[in-house]
């Protein structure tokens, strides 16, 4: 029993004595400045100097490479935003359809769709673009050979095509993520007193979906002007302002003008951000804590022509993507150029002599950034997002600015910025491990964003309240509670890594090479057999990396149960 | 307790950044001579990179990107480039990086037999080859749309070959800024002109073209020419031609980079590849082309592919100082 | 007294929403505070429990002014509305989490955890993860967790709001017990009537801000100070219970 005299004369304290209070808060501020001040020095510095070098010239400070933007690369400025819009509106539509299609698919139906998604989105770069013509370019195998069309993709349409059905993937899974929040008894208790389908997705669906709705118009958008390698390698004679930036560096040498021109890029794109940010806010705030089924219980099948259409466009989609990607391991291994398929290995051997130490290292690489890139941002979203440190969403914009640039402006901006003392890392593991983190951080910390307004202030309070320090704070309740986050910014990491070609294609040297660099190069240099050979190398690593750590998570989590009901995991 | 807090952010803040400091100060260690670094066009000149090392004993590491970008990082590293030698691509982007104070001069003994059209006065760059371009033409869709298989520059330009030709840009591919540069003198603004109506599909990569072409997307592709388009061509029917009236073409540029990790190593590559006849027949060899002749006419067992006279005069001062103003001609083209 | 506010003020921008507030507290004793919501009963605990500054005023607890200290350092001990227990522990390893502060070892922390977990009743229930567990339970584990690390004095914060009624009224009884048992001191914030009445030893109303009435539940149903109170507290009887504690009061009927 309590001995109630003991109680009351409790000298029990928590520890007060100045070295470990001085500990904590020197950690605690230690923390601040390594992610604050690391966002600051590897985002914004970088981006400062591109900034800078627009105004270079060889005669020195001038606005004049701003004037030959605007009176040389118009047209390309307008193309951009025209393919910008109609990407982002026809994207959305699709994400939507397809997400919500995934989301009523059931038991092996929903892994099947699920998987096909995460596959799309470990999509090494260039190679997709170049399978696409090969199915519908003017002897694709599709168009020319199944529907007998002569058609022409090298132009604006075909690159909205193909940037929309690329961009769906990473849409779908956030419209996705918002459908699981829907209250199931609101949709039956629609449904009991007497509403079809199409009432309850007009009421109760889209309405829950409109913040993700406008999140994707905006993202999307974004994303399309800053890509470049579509145009680059379908537009044809069409050139986006993304694609003539890439030429610009990549040929022409003319830094100048191209730092320029990224600059065009960014002031949009700043401005979208903000506009993102406050629905943003709006759809976390959502959250609702209550588990339920993932599964939406709404049946297409019977729910009319709404109802067929879905399931159709999502089963055409699925489709299209399971070609695409079937058409890349067939290149693997079917002798290119030939007009039957003639099995070979030659490219499969080619590849493991000469380049299986560049695949080694790019998984090195890319499990570095992983797991640092995870902590890194989970850290900063708890001080930008918890602890609303000053000047926080400053510095959440400066940590989402590489989203909106090409990532070879990335890459050029490191350069400029560390070639040289004092910070000279160019050349090194180092510096190709600090731009991938900090070109993906844009999307960790959103995700982790997310993932923080489930933990309640009460935990944090109770930590406190029952003695722990900042630190303590976040090693017990904010990195554990975390954990889903955590593991999907990993996957994402890792998938990125693994993919990213522009930021690092001018950072690589020659002992630093990485796989997706020798695929760069062997799409440059028409290689497409060992080009695929590379591509499905790093889907098949990726799928199987990410595979493991959901599987090593999940039974973590399973070992931990005890008493009576099973831990329910709930996906995404 | 405020000024507690105050002193510690400050004490923390001090704590940091000396840290940093130190961390710094370690980067600051010059760096050791270490492999030499070579960027090249290719990965196949790998043989020729490792007799290098079996001669000297120098060890290497290689990348391959195109000249364009490889111009683009000399600008960007500045004062501190990362790479020693310079191996292959359009010479206009040497003669830039020359004028932009990126070269270094390498002097050696075996200059003197080499052709004085393809050496820089001031022994900054050098040349391994020359690149000539002429059409790949796929005989299949020339049958299907009734076409005549064209034969000269002018045929290209009917207009029955709307959209049927691929050429790649000029601003990126050294190859296709020989073509423009050939046509703009040879024809004028009005061929290039109706040239660029003809064009279906403008690539960024030199090989385009002919890739292109194989696949069955064009009927014709402007490609350079020399023994490798066998692997590609595979069993397609496609056939090359070098067109009489004219063949564009230029020479391809070595240099060693200035201020580099490994200066002297990178000169003595240079100085390396020209003494040895062995190092430029392999070169042939892997290039599939006789070229390397024309830069060392004295050079036995190999031959050029086809008679040099064909070839027009090239001053390279005007290659290079055109290439901006036929660069934004073209580019206009496509607005 | 063991406890003291002294003219504790604060403002949110324009909105004052806590104004001069002073009372004191003896050890030992439950407080009640009571009021509407909006009336700054939650802001003044916050305050207690280190989690707002006060903008002027000072808080004196067991003779030592803690108004500056942070939550971590100050000898209190808060169960929060939503409870705030941890979700990736188990319940011993919620109930002896701040215990590792007190630089207790392993043993002796498990040791008292349990001892604690029996005496709000879940002994049985130390390994379980918490949401295997009932809303009343998860309750408990927050108070046991409070408990545990023998506060000087320990705040509530309408712990018992997410609680069907039965047993709201079973969780009044035990808490009341244990209060009494351990002598602990406790402020318990609520916005029902019925509940302070029966458990507080001292009743603070507030409205607005400010403090309207502090005495005896008694007391007050007696003589409200003014008009807010007695139609605040809407008290038509008093059931007294044989030991000369309140059993039941019975509310009037709103129209």
């Amino acid at each position: 029993m309590i001995d109630r005299k003991k109680l009351l004369s409790n000298t029990e304290r928590v520890s007060q004595n100045t070295l470990s209070r001085y500990i904590d808060m020197i950690g605690d501020h230690a923390l601040q400045f390594l992610v604050l001040g690391g966002v600051v020095l590897f985002i914004f510095y970088p981006l400062f100097c591109v900034f800078l070098r627009s105004f270079h010239s060889a005669d020195g400070f001038t606005f004049s490479q701003y004037a030959k933007v605007i009176t040389e690369e118009s047209t390309a400025l307008w193309r951009s935003v025209f393919v910008g819009s109609f990407t982002s509106v026809l994207c959305t539509i699709l994400s939507v359809v397809f997400s919500l299609f995934i989301s009523t698919r059931r038991g092996w139906q929903k892994i099947i769709f699920t998987a096909l998604l995460i596959v799309i989105m470990v999509s090494p770069p260039f190679v997709s673009s170049i399978a696409y013509i090969q199915l519908y370019g003017r002897r694709g195998w599709i168009t020319y050979n199944l529907l007998h069309l002569n058609i022409m993709p090298y132009n604006q349409w075909g690159i909205i095509a193909m940037q929309t059905i690329s961009f769906v993937p990473i849409n779908a899974l956030m419209l996705n993520g918002l459908l699981a929040k829907i209250d199931r008894s609101v949709i039956n208790s629609a449904r009991d007193l007497g509403a079809k389908a199409k009432d309850i997705l007009k009421d109760v669906v889209l309405p829950a979906l409109k913040p993700g709705i406008i999140v994707c118009l905006l993202l999307t958008f974004v994303r399309s002007l800053a890509d470049y390698g579509t145009p680059a390698i379908i537009g044809g004679r069409f050139r986006t302002l993304a694609s003539q930036i890439y030429i610009q560096f990549m040929g022409a040498g003319n830094i100048d003008k191209a730092a320029a021109m990224n600059m065009f890029l960014l002031v949009p794109s700043l401005i979208l951000f903000f506009i993102y940010r406050h629905f943003m806010k709006k759809m976390n705030s959502n959250s609702s804590s209550r588990r339920q089924d993932a599964h939406l219980n709404l049946p297409l099948h019977k729910s009319g022509v709404i109802g067929w259409l879905i399931m159709g466009i999502g089963l055409l989609y699925s489709l299209i993507m399971t070609l695409q990607y079937s058409s890349i391991f067939l290149s693997a291994i079917n002798r290119t150029g030939s007009k039957i398929f003639s099995f070979t290995t030659e490219y499969i051997e080619k590849v493991f002599t000469y380049n299986a130490s560049t695949l080694y290292r790019s998984l090195l690489y890319a499990f570095i950034v992983s797991i640092i890139g995870s902590l890194f941002a989970v850290i900063f979203s708890y001080y930008v997002e918890r602890r609303k440190v000053r000047f926080g969403s400053v510095f959440d914009c400066i940590a989402t600015l590489p989203y909106m640039i090409p990532g070879t402006c990335f890459g050029i901006g490191f350069i400029l910025a560390f070639n040289s003392a004092p910070l000279k890392i160019t050349g090194t593991a180092l510096i190709l491990i600090i731009n991938m983190l900090f070109k993906q951080l844009p999307t960790t910390t959103k995700m982790c964003a997310a993932s923080l307004s489930q933990i309640h202030v009460a935990q944090e309070n109770s930590a406190r309240d029952l003695g722990a320090g900042r630190l303590a704070v976040i090693k017990d309740v904010i990195l554990p509670g975390m954990r889903p986050a955590m593991l999907t910014c990993f996957i994402y990491n890792f998938t990125s890594s693994m993919t990213t070609a522009g930021a690092i294609l001018f950072l690589v040297a020659p002992k630093t090479l990485l796989a997706v660099f020798k695929l760069f190069d062997a799409t440059y240099t028409g290689e497409y057999g060992v080009a695929s050979v590379i591509a499905s190398l790093i889907i098949i690593v990726v799928l199987l990396v990410e595979g493991l750590v959901f599987l090593l998570t999940s039974y973590l989590e399973k070992h931990n149960v005890s008493g009576t009901r099973t831990y329910q995991k709930e996906l995404w | 307790m405020r000024k507690n807090k105050i002193l510690l952010t400050v004490l923390s803040v001090i704590m940091i950044i000396s840290m940093l400091a130190t961390a710094v100060g370690c980067s600051k260690k010059p760096k050791t001579d270490g492999p030499l670094q070579i960027i090249a066009t290719n990965e196949t000149y790998k043989e020729l990179f490792d007799k290098f090392t079996a001669d000297t004993g120098i060890k290497y590491e290689m990348l391959s990107m195109s000249s364009g970008a490889v111009l683009s990082k000399l600008q960007a590293e500045g004062a501190n480039p990362t790479f020693d030698v310079w191996f292959g691509g359009g010479i206009n982007d040497f003669i830039n990086a020359k004028d932009l104070g990126y070269l270094q001069k390498v002097d050696f003994k075996a200059i003197k037999d080499l052709n004085p059209l393809f050496v820089d006065k001031d022994h900054q760059y050098f040349s391994k080859g020359m690149t000539i371009v002429g059409f790949a033409v796929n005989n299949d869709i020339i049958k299907e749309k009734g076409l005549k298989s064209p034969a000269t520059w002018d045929d290209i330009i009917d207009p029955k070959f709307n959209d049927e030709i691929v050429f790649s840009d000029p601003s990126v591919s050294g190859t296709c800024y020989a073509v423009l540069y050939a046509l703009m003198q040879k024809k004028g603004e009005d061929y290039v002109k109706k040239f660029a109506d003809n064009i279906l599909f403008l690539g960024s990569r030199g090989k385009d073209p002919i890739e292109k072409t194989v696949a069955g997307e064009c009927a014709v592709g402007i490609t350079y020419i020399d023994g490798t388009l066998d692997g590609i061509i595979g069993d397609a029917n496609v056939s090359i031609v070098y067109p009489t009236d004219g063949i564009p073409w230029t020479p391809e540029g070595v240099a060693a980079i200035k201020n580099s990790p490994n200066a002297k190593a990178g000169a003595y590559f240079v100085e390396w590849l020209y003494t040895d006849d062995a190092n430029l027949q392999l070169l042939a060899k892997i290039d599939k082309k006789g070229a390397v002749k024309a830069i060392k006419p004295g050079l036995k067992d190999v031959e050029l592919d086809y008679d040099a006279d064909f070839l027009y005069d090239l001053d390279l001062t005007e290659y290079a100082s055109k290439a901006t103003e036929y660069k934004n001609f073209f580019a206009g083209l496509f607005k | 007294m063991y406890l003291e506010l002294e003219h504790i003020k604060k403002s949110f921008g324009d909105k004052t929403v806590v104004d001069d507030l002073s009372f004191s507290l003896e050890q030992g004793k439950l407080l009640c505070i009571l009021g509407s919501s909006g009336c700054g009963k939650t802001t003044t605990l916050n305050m207690i429990g280190g989690f707002l500054r006060p903008d002027s005023g000072r808080i004196i607890l067991d003779g030592q002014d803690i108004t500056e200290m942070t939550p971590e350092y100050r000898p209190v001990a808060t169960v929060f509305q939503s409870y705030g227990l941890f979700p990736h522990m188990n319940v011993i390893q919620n109930v002896t989490y701040g215990l590792k502060f007190r630089h207790i070892d392993r043993k002796d922390a498990i040791e008292r955890g349990e001892r604690y977990l029996d005496l709000v009743g879940l002994h049985e229930y130390s390994k379980y993860r918490i949401d295997e567990l009932s809303g009343g339970q998860q309750q408990r584990v927050a108070l046991a967790r409070a408990l545990a690390v023998e506060p000087k004095l320990c705040l509530l914060d309408e712990p018992f709001s997410n609680l069907d009624a039965a047993l709201r009224v079973k969780m009044r009884v035990e808490l009341k017990k244990l209060q009494e048992e351990l002598g602990i001191t406790m402020v318990f914030v609520t916005h029902d009537q019925e509940e302070a009445i029966i458990l507080s030893d001292f009743m603070t109303i507030m409205d607005q801000g400010r403090l309207v009435q502090m005495d005896t539940p008694e007391n007050i149903y007696r003589n409200p100070s003014n008009s807010y109170v007695s139609e605040f507290l809407g008290l038509k009887d008093i059931v007294w219970g044989e030991d000369g504690k309140i059993m039941k009061v019975i509310a009037n009927e709103k129209l």
